[in-house]
């Protein structure tokens, strides 16, 4: 009884300051790190200015998240990522064409990428299925979550972004997973996906883009494709080792600065960093990176009610799927597919996604139990 | 709500904790993946990076074309080839080697090429421009014997060309080499040409186009060994003038050896026909970077050779501002045609005599015949009665006293006074005495030519408010987008004072003592009016021009519009220090309009 008193007066009381302090330490040194090498990918000229006022606006977004009550969101949720979907669907009518995928919708001088928001609902919309789930999943409860998460799935696929699609799958399963699955609906599921790879496979080739085939190629193997899009791969790896241990120091990396892929301030600032910062500082960022994730982790333990909880889970899930496949594909461990690395990546969608992400994980600690 | 506070959220929790491992499993997978690359093959890449490198080159667009009315070009670009340095490459060992080989071959200076290298704000990655246009006998040197010129590579780029050299150089202005101060916003790159005056400045963002890139493989010397992709650059826009060149070439000729302007308009829409200022100036000199001494001559020269006169030369109207008067007079109901004033010579106002050019006078005089034989008496009793701020309205709805708007940079508004204009400017009050001057288009009142040139077309046209323009349309491939003007309006003037005014005009050039005789041409009724613009103070004795030292001489204005019944051409001519207009002037204007409807006719 007392407890549950003591329970109440600190959410009632939930002050401004009362923040995740770890995690947002280290939310600012990855922000930092994202700053000073774009700097020196960009010769700091419009692109960082850019980022640089993303980045304020995205904490200013964050702390105004933070406030939020989850309690209200969650009664909403729906309707939040109805609009998403909507958003998704208007890409094609009023959407940007940029190399060869259709993924912005342009809004005065800035242009939207909602694939990137569409991330954040599902994980709202999703949260909410998972709470009114009573038990383990069986294989006839998973409709529920297929059926929300299909639309998305579809959207992003079509525009084409397959990034963006491998994710928002990969992040419902990982949050289906986290509320319970049955011994035999997994082995089920499992025996299902094999049989999906080896027949849907060819299929998905045939429809996929000229370069994204290439991509997949390119990934198998960089050294035969070097002529075309395997060389992405291998400058990239190029950038990395050459940084080797102690890297060639700020504004000295030769490979990566300005020239040596289409995305480098983009999807390839990891390239950028590794050739600068070394192993050394490879090694600092990845667990930088481990710890902001799980930091948000912690945040998800102390949630007050299972709500709360699976947002908390969706956004690290989210942050870690991001900054793993991103790091994994320029270092060649996975092919390249277009997913930012979060908060250093160049693009306000992403950051701004990122810092909202935040906002929630900061609203959930805010009105944590005791 | 069983969930929330139950063993449920507690399972819930503790099932989260595989995630951290999976998380820290992935993340060693990663940091494995990052110690074989930077540290067991960390070697192998730095050697690889050293060898091979990709390098982004900006590729400059083509700049868009100029033509004339026709399709003739005026300004096109040329094959040629630069010469740049990436200075990235150059190491202690190729620094001196290049700089000195290059005072060698090339006969750059050492000490500018330094300087060059020492400014450079852009980051070492970016090419430096060394020398443009190289010769063929260069080229090849640097090709074949590229160890000499270590960290250097040439690119063939288009060159801005004028194929007419000066013709019309002051409306198509020059394109000059990107300023520090440009660069500083993100449109430009180092070594871009930017429009400097003229067409080129005014339609700059139309004429630039947009950069491509291309992606080079390039070994450790900064030498390319190939094309791994690019991005095509986006061609200017073309672009058509209302120009004619061929009444270009006439209105230049006309002008050879003299100080002057002609400016010809269609006044039905506004259209420049021709546009020349004397003397000019060959725009290619511009594009391969003009030599300081060279500049020095062209811009403190006493004659002005930058300057278009056309739109900034600033000049009294002299006796041509009598139209504004005689409209003025006519719409505000001062005076009917037929109301007489006698010219005995003089005017005496204000105990002194304000006096007519011709000595003797002209007796009694009507409208019509004070404007043919421009009598100065008969607008000092009109512009009298009429007052500085009525004029001021009238010369302000024919478009003086202000820029007219055509699509030039540079344009000179010149000054229309009116008593509030003095009290403000000058502190003083308006006298009287002043309108007098005005009424003859002498003391404050400061036009261009082609003000004047507007002025007359809208008298000429029925009072339709054109606006002058040189563009006639920009082609962008296939697309094509027309000169757009305002919607048309019309002045608020009697019909039957226009066609009394045009008359009259004819008359100066028809008639037996008219002023402008000199512009007469059989088969075609052309009219105008004369003017001479004082340059010194007027003067209160009879002296005759001949005698004064040319530079005091008056200017000689003429402008002129024919066919009478509808006019096709309105042309203003100045010829500096030329004496009266109706001799120096009007000859050319004749020319001019000659050319322009004999060549209308004969193409049809």
């Amino acid at each position: 009884m007392a407890k549950a008193m003591a329970k109440r007066r600190r959410i009632a009381g939930a002050k401004f300051w009362d923040l995740p302090l770890p995690f947002l330490l280290t939310l600012i040194f990855i922000m930092a790190a994202g700053l000073i090498t774009l700097y020196s990918a960009t010769g700091g000229r419009g692109p960082f200015h850019r980022q640089m006022i993303w980045n304020f606006g995205g904490l200013a977004c964050m702390f105004a998240f933070s406030l939020l009550n989850l309690k209200r969101v969650e009664r909403y949720c729906h309707f939040i990522y109805l609009g998403a979907l909507i958003l998704l669907a208007a890409v094609f009518v009023i959407g940007k064409v940029t190399m060869g995928a259709q993924r912005w919708i342009p809004l005065g001088p800035i242009r939207v990428q909602p694939s990137e928001l569409a991330k954040l609902a599902l994980v709202l919309a999703l949260a909410r299925v998972l709470v009114h789930q009573k038990g383990n999943f069986a294989l006839k409860d998973l409709w529920k979550p297929a059926v929300l998460v299909m639309p998305a799935f579809v959207l992003t696929l079509l525009q084409p972004d397959l990034g963006t699609a491998m994710i928002l799958l990969a992040l419902s399963g990982t949050l289906v997973l986290v509320r319970g699955v049955g011994k035999r609906t997994l082995v089920t599921l499992l025996a299902l996906f094999f049989i999906v790879g080896v027949v849907g496979g060819p299929f998905v080739w045939s429809h996929l883009k000229g370069y994204q085939k290439r991509r997949i190629l390119a990934f198998i193997n960089p050294q035969a494709m070097a002529k075309d899009a395997g060389y992405h791969v291998l400058q990239s790896q190029t950038a990395i080792g050459s940084g080797r241990v102690w890297g060639k120091g700020f504004l000295r990396g030769s490979q990566g600065r300005l020239d040596f892929l289409p995305e480098e301030h983009t999807d390839f600032i990891f390239s950028v960093f590794a050739e600068e910062r070394g192993f050394v500082g490879v090694v600092i960022l990845l667990g930088l990176y481990f710890f902001l994730v799980f930091f948000a982790l912690s945040v998800a333990v102390e949630a007050r009610d299972a709500y709360s909880f699976y947002v908390a889970v969706g956004v690290a899930t989210i942050y870690a799927l991001h900054f793993v496949i991103n790091v994994g594909m320029t270092m060649g461990l996975l092919p390249v597919v277009g997913v930012p690395l979060p908060l250093m990546s160049y693009g306000g969608s992403s950051l701004i996604t990122t810092y909202l992400g935040a906002g929630l994980v900061m609203a959930v600690h805010r009105r944590r139990t005791g | 709500m069983g969930i929330d506070d139950g063993k449920e959220l507690v399972r819930l929790k503790r099932r989260s904790l595989y995630l951290r491992r999976v998380l820290l499993l992935l993340v060693l997978i990663l940091l494995a993946k990052a110690f074989y690359l930077q540290v067991v093959r960390g070697q192998y890449y730095e050697e690889r990076a050293k060898n091979i490198s990709l390098r982004k080159y900006q590729v400059r667009a083509p700049r868009g074309r100029i033509y004339d009315r026709k399709g003739r070009p005026l300004a096109i670009n040329r094959p040629s080839f630069n010469f740049y340095v990436v200075p990235g490459y150059l190491g202690k060992a190729e620094r001196p080697v290049l700089l000195e080989n290059l005072s060698k071959y090339l006969g750059l200076d050492r000490e500018k090429v330094e300087e060059k290298l020492a400014k450079n704000k852009r980051g070492r990655w970016t090419p430096l421009i060394l020398k443009r246009d190289l010769s063929q006998k260069e080229l090849a040197l640097v090709e074949e014997r590229d160890w000499l010129f270590p960290g250097t590579m040439v690119v063939a780029e288009g060159k801005r060309y004028y194929p007419h050299g000066s013709l019309a150089a002051h409306l198509l202005g020059y394109v000059g080499e990107v300023s520090e101060e440009e660069l500083r916003s993100d449109d430009y790159y180092p070594g871009d040409m930017v429009g400097r005056s003229g067409v080129e400045k005014e339609y700059e963002e139309v004429l630039r186009g947009i950069p491509g890139w291309e992606r080079w493989e390039v070994d450790a010397h900064g030498k390319r060994r190939e094309l791994k992709d690019s991005s095509r650059p986006v061609p200017g826009d073309d672009i058509y003038l209302t120009l004619d060149l061929e009444l270009q070439e006439v209105a230049e000729k006309l002008l050879e050896g003299k100080q002057g302007a002609i400016v010809a308009m269609d006044p039905r829409n506004g259209e420049i026909l021709a546009m020349a200022s004397s003397p000019g100036f060959d725009p290619n000199m511009f594009v391969k970077g003009i030599p300081p001494d060279e500049w020095k001559v062209l811009s403190q020269s006493k004659t002005h050779p930058l300057q278009n006169r056309c739109i900034q030369g600033l000049y009294p109207a002299g006796s041509v501002f009598k139209i504004v008067v005689a409209l003025a007079g006519l719409e505000e109901g001062k005076v009917r045609p037929k109301d007489e004033f006698f010219c005995g010579g003089g005017y005496p106002f204000g105990g002194r005599v304000y006096r007519c050019w011709k000595k003797g006078g002209h007796g009694h005089v009507d409208l019509r015949r004070a404007i043919v034989e421009s009598c100065d008496v008969y607008f000092y009793n009109l512009g009298h009665e009429l007052g500085v701020d009525t004029i001021h309205k009238y010369g302000a709805m024919l478009g003086l006293g202000d820029k007219t708007g055509i699509d030039l940079p540079h344009e000179k508004g010149g000054l229309l006074p009116c008593s509030s204009w003095k009290k403000k400017v000058l502190g003083e009050i308006w006298y009287p005495g002043e309108t007098l001057s005005l009424a003859i288009g002498q003391g404050y009142l400061q036009v261009t030519p082609l003000q004047l040139d507007l002025m007359l077309s809208r008298v000429v046209n029925g009072g339709w408010k054109i606006r002058p323009h040189v563009l006639l349309k920009v082609v962008k491939g296939e697309e094509e987008r027309s000169w757009k003007g305002e919607n048309r309006k019309r002045l608020p003037f009697k019909r039957w004072d226009l066609a009394f005014l045009k008359d009259a005009l004819e008359g100066v050039v028809e008639d037996p003592h008219g002023t402008g005789r000199a512009a007469r041409i059989p088969g075609i009724a052309v009219g105008g009016k004369t003017g001479t613009a004082q340059v010194v103070a007027m003067k209160e004795d009879g002296d005759e021009d001949e005698e004064l030292p040319p530079h005091w001489r008056e200017h000689a204005w003429f402008v002129a519009f024919a066919p009478v019944e509808d006019p096709r051409i309105a042309v203003a001519v100045l010829v500096e220090h030329g004496g009266h207009g109706g001799s120096t002037a009007a000859p050319l204007a004749r020319e001019m309009i000659k050319a322009y409807l004999q060549k209308e006719d004969s193409h049809g």
